[in-house]
């Protein structure tokens, strides 16, 4: 202990004598992590998306459009193509909803609205038609308030209540607690019964796939649908928009995302030869394997990253650069040290504990550096309403990437030194 | 004898410090893999940025009715005629759309097959009415515009292509006007004629290839229509169309009338704003660079206080030791440069199977080339001027 204190105490000496160097060390090892830990940030919001449904969740998905695939492969559109399977039509979601075995079910789609506070003029408001069954099959957080219920959907008519998700609330009412105020949406006015907390930094599962300036919408209860009139954001095959509500809802174009829940291996086998019977193209998916689907960042998000590592090995490289140079100009001190008694670990240690010790501290500030760096890339790329943020997973994987990297970076200058004998450091007294 | 600048004593020297030239080498190396990818990088979003749209979208307005209740189809197009004549009377060319030009929405292809042949491709559609074509200044190459089109009975819907959608599903543009098509979501048509290529809906894939299809496009919320002005200032058009649509009589709406603003569609947005941060990010290489190496330089120079005043005695003055430091960066940094370009080009070779638009073109290697050199040159001349000021006596000194 007391020699660790008294290597602690030398490292410390040696990073204060040449305070403006130290300094210049610091700094670039910590710019250099805060523009990785911003690549980190923006390649999570996009990917590690498990543990956001439950396990016995599935969702129906049809056969992928093998054409698009390719078109948007290579591209920084890459698997925008194959969210064609996610589509399926609702005579389909009628059919296997009448087999009763899903434990709970929802729809899930997306539509361009006109609508908004009462208290302001409408515009533009995008809608999720959603079942009660989403909040049963998702594991969601509420902000405020809390879900509608099936028997708010089936009550007749219908409990006009919507749910809210963090970053609309954030949009329409600055982020307070909006629970109880009307809104309106296509003529009707509905209550909000709660708001979604939004996981820090993360695309909820359900999102992916909806285009960023409609990730920030509401969750209207699907028994309004007839009522509302939506027009889906996506179909496929893309259908004419002048078909209007009541000929789309009909047609056999895949329009709505379609999630079950079936707890007992025997509901899913049935479910299964039930859903071939209807449509052999379709198949059932587990939220598991959906979320695995996930687990890579988008391409321009993986290439920031690897760009940044780049940026990090090359402070890598200047930190060891650095160390070398400060450890070579105290070989005096070292051979003193050296010739009366301390042996080569001893140096090789003290020397390693300086590189890690610079690295992390430097990391630290790296990342105390990112959170104005994030801010500055949420403004100039307004990719997503979800702002980017530091979780717990990227400020880990920083620190250990950077351990990683002190230790890199202080084994060859401690090498270095620690290998060579006292009478060659004597020398140079 | 004064000594003569050669690369023997430099190389020997390098020899002698091969650990940390070594780094230098590599951190060159690693610098210049960085900063070539940047500005690959940088290029590719710039380009987005800055593309060419085919469409002269500074004279645009955009103009938007939303029913604040749902209605029928049959009422909306109603609406759509009224609309229409009453901006037809300001004198501006206009046409109604399903989309705004510079949709912020990614949106899916629609497949275009010809009957009776294999050749199929993927095209963006835009429904839209006949003066689609005087409103977004198209080109006609062969063919007539929309409204010039007098279609048979029974010839489905008139389809514009461009050039590139033409090529990609005829082979041949002069064969494409007559001949009848299919697109999977509005069914049978015919090819009135084929227009210059532009890009209408943002920055996808294959942008151009696009089909406009003639239309009453409505949607049960909204009407969308676009008009051109006589000049880039579209204030008054905004105000007469915005009046015009108000007087249409349909108070169940909302009118929206705005000029269309590349700058603030999303595609423009994200990819200026790349290259902002990657100009940030190539600055944080050059700066951490930098900046190590002008932090050694007091220690490069005390370590070679004994091998300088030897070349200082021997009658080297101080420009020859300027030049001598200054030579042997630009040794350590070519040797840097090689290293980085086999590097660059291992990465570069990956970083394309992610996006195949990475392409590394020798103007980027000659730049990066260039700022490598000039900032390895800047950050010598400092321990290099330091070094100068050494007295040729100081080798006595530590002998």
């Amino acid at each position: 202990m007391t020699d660790v204190l008294y290597t602690l105490r030398l490292v410390g000496k040696s990073l204060r004598r040449d305070r403006w160097f130290t300094a210049v060390m610091l700094l670039s090892q910590a710019l250099s992590v805060s523009i990785f830990v911003t690549a980190l940030a923006t390649a999570q919001r996009y990917s590690n998306v498990t543990g956001q449904a439950r396990s016995d969740v599935y969702r129906i998905e049809g056969d992928r459009s093998l054409a698009l695939t390719n078109f948007f492969r290579g591209t920084q559109f890459e698997g925008f193509g194959e969210f064609t399977a996610n589509f399926v039509s609702l005579p389909t979601v009628r059919a296997m909803d009448a087999t009763g075995l899903p434990t709970a079910s929802t729809v899930g789609f997306v539509s361009v609205m006109t609508g908004g506070p009462v208290e302001r003029p409408p515009g533009r408001l995008p809608v999720r038609f959603v079942g009660a069954g989403h909040f049963e099959l998702f594991n969601v957080d509420f902000r405020y308030g809390g879900p509608f219920t099936g028997a708010d959907e089936r009550a007749a008519p219908p409990v006009p209540v919507v749910v809210l998700s963090d970053a609309l609330n954030r949009q329409l009412y600055g982020g307070a607690d909006s629970v109880g105020r009307t809104i309106r949406i296509a003529g009707h006015d509905f209550r909000i019964a709660g708001v979604m907390r939004q996981r820090s930094g993360k695309l909820h599962l359900w999102d992916f796939g909806v285009s960023p300036e409609n990730t920030a919408n509401l969750m209207v209860p699907f028994a309004f649908a007839d009522e509302l009139r939506p027009l889906p954001a996506y179909t496929w095959p893309p259908t004419l928009p002048e078909l209007g509500w009541r000929a789309i809802a009909a047609a056999p174009t895949g329009m709505t995302e379609y999630w079950v829940r079936l707890p007992s291996p025997d509901a899913r086998a049935r479910f299964a030869t039930a859903l071939s019977a209807v449509d052999p193209r379709m198949r059932l998916v587990s939220a598991d394997m959906i979320a695995a689907r996930f687990s890579k960042a988008p391409a321009p998000y993986r290439v920031f990253v690897i760009l940044t590592l780049v940026v990090l090995e090359v402070s890598v490289i200047n930190l060891m650069r650095m160390l070398l140079a400060k450890a070579t100009s105290r070989a005096a001190e070292i051979g003193i040290h050296r010739a009366l008694g301390a042996p080569r670990n001893a140096i090789f240690f003290r020397q390693m504990i300086e590189g890690v010790l610079v690295s992390m501290v430097g990391s630290v500030l790296g990342l105390a550096l990112a959170f104005p760096t994030i801010t500055m890339f949420d403004r100039l790329i307004p990719d997503s309403p979800v702002p980017l943020a530091i979780t717990p997973t990227v400020a880990a994987s920083t620190l250990l990437v950077c351990l990683l990297a002190g230790l890199v970076s202080g084994i060859y200058p401690a090498w270095r030194v620690a290998s060579v004998a006292p009478t060659r450091y004597l020398g140079k007294i | 004898m004064r000594p003569s600048l050669d690369i023997a004593p430099i190389l020997r020297s390098m020899r002698h410090h091969k650990g940390a030239f070594s780094l230098l080498v590599l951190e060159v190396a690693l610098g210049f893999v960085m900063m070539t990818h940047t500005l690959v990088s940088m290029r590719y979003y710039h380009r987005l940025h800055v593309q060419p749209m085919g469409m002269p979208d500074d004279v645009l307005v955009v103009a938007r009715r939303r029913f604040l209740h749902p209605r029928d189809v049959a009422v909306a197009q109603a609406n759509q005629r009224a609309d229409l004549a009453a901006l037809a009377r300001l004198g501006a060319p206009v046409a109604a759309f399903d989309t705004a030009p510079l949709p912020d929405a990614a949106a899916f292809p629609v497949r275009f097959t010809r009957p009776g042949a294999a050749r199929e491709t993927l095209a963006w559609t835009v429904r839209a009415t006949p003066g689609v074509t005087a409103t977004m200044g198209l080109r006609i190459i062969a063919g007539a515009g929309l409204d010039a089109h007098q279609a048979p009975a029974g010839a489905g819907a008139p389809v514009l292509l461009t050039a590139s959608a033409a090529e990609s599903l005829f082979g041949t543009i002069d064969h494409a006007v007559g001949q009848e098509v299919n697109g999977a979501s509005f069914g049978r048509g015919r090819v009135a004629g084929v227009v210059a290529d532009f890009w209408f809906r943002g920055w996808v894939p294959a942008a151009t290839s696009i089909a406009v299809v003639g239309a009453e496009p409505v949607t049960e919320h909204e009407i969308i229509y676009v008009l051109r002005a006589p000049g880039t200032d579209r204030a008054p058009l905004i105000q007469a169309a915005s009046a015009a649509l108000t007087a249409a009589g349909d108070s169940d709406s909302t009118i929206g009338v705005n000029a269309l603003d590349r700058r603030a569609a999303r595609f423009s947005l994200l990819s200026g704003g790349a290259v902002v941060i990657l100009v940030w990010t190539g600055f944080l290489v050059i700066a951490v660079a930098l900046s190590g190496s002008l932090a050694l330089a007091s220690f490069s120079v005390a370590e070679r206080t004994r091998q300088i005043g030897v070349r200082r005695a021997l009658g080297a003055d101080r420009g020859q030791i300027v030049s001598y430091f200054l030579l042997e960066n630009l040794i350590l940094t070519t040797f840097g440069l090689g290293l980085g370009l086999v590097l660059t080009i291992g990465l570069n070779a990956t970083l394309r199977r992610i996006m195949a638009d990475l392409q590394l073109t020798s103007d980027e290697v000659l730049v990066s080339m260039l700022i490598f050199i000039v900032t390895g040159l800047l950050s010598a001349l400092v321990p290099a001027r330091r070094a100068a000021l050494i007295p040729p006596w100081a080798a006595t000194r530590t002998l």
